[in-house]
């Protein structure tokens, strides 16, 4: 998956001075569950703030931390 | 990733590489090879007058004047060129003109500031100032 702004040509430029052949081998490293992550991670929802109204209290913290 | 390589093989034959694995997300060198009592906070403050914020500086611990640079996916090919050649040039003028890094930065509105004291008696709250 394509995730950043380079050309072609200067995708390849990269890689010869890195020393791969091919972008998948820098991938290779890094176990499959990484990888699903690091693809996916710029699709996921931004996490939504609670919303106040005025008439909407926030929870008060107990003081606790979640785990 | 690949941005982080290709920080790394750009620059890994001027500053010091402690860890010779390819990178994931960032990349880390260390001062031990700059000449003339150059350090790493004279490097981060000399790029200052590059233009470029400097990166994470001293952290982790675990290398000595660790230089740890992290780019996101998105930074252009040029910009990577920019940020690479802004070091290299830094790295020559701490070979030539070590001056220029222990003095800086030299263009920036504050020169160095006492970082030590900001951080033990910090001023949480704006003051105008009467200049």
């Amino acid at each position: 998956m394509r995730y950043f702004p380079h050309s072609d040509r200067e995708t390849r430029t990269m890689l010869d001075l890195i020393g791969v052949e091919k972008l998948d081998e820098l991938f290779s490293g890094i176990s499959d569950n990484r990888r699903l992550r690091q693809s996916v991670r710029h699709l996921a929802p931004c996490p939504r703030l609670p919303v106040v109204d005025g008439t909407t209290r926030l929870k008060k913290s107990d003081g606790t931390r979640r785990a | 990733m690949l941005n982080a390589n290709y920080i790394r093989a750009r620059l890994e034959g001027t500053f010091q590489l402690p860890f010779k694995q390819r990178s994931l997300h960032e990349v880390v060198f260390s001062d031990a090879n700059l000449p003339n009592d150059c350090h790493t906070l004279d490097v981060a403050k000399r790029l200052l007058d590059y233009g470029f914020h400097p990166p994470t500086i001293y952290f982790p611990l675990v290398v000595h004047g660790m230089l740890m640079i992290e780019p996101t996916e998105t930074e252009s090919k040029q910009e990577l060129d920019e940020f690479c050649a802004a070091l290299l040039a830094i790295a020559e003028e701490a070979q030539n003109q070590p001056a220029l890094l222990h003095e800086a930065p030299l263009n920036a509105r504050t020169r160095r500031l006492d970082e030590t004291l900001a951080a033990r008696k910090p001023k949480l709250r704006w003051v105008k100032s009467e200049i």
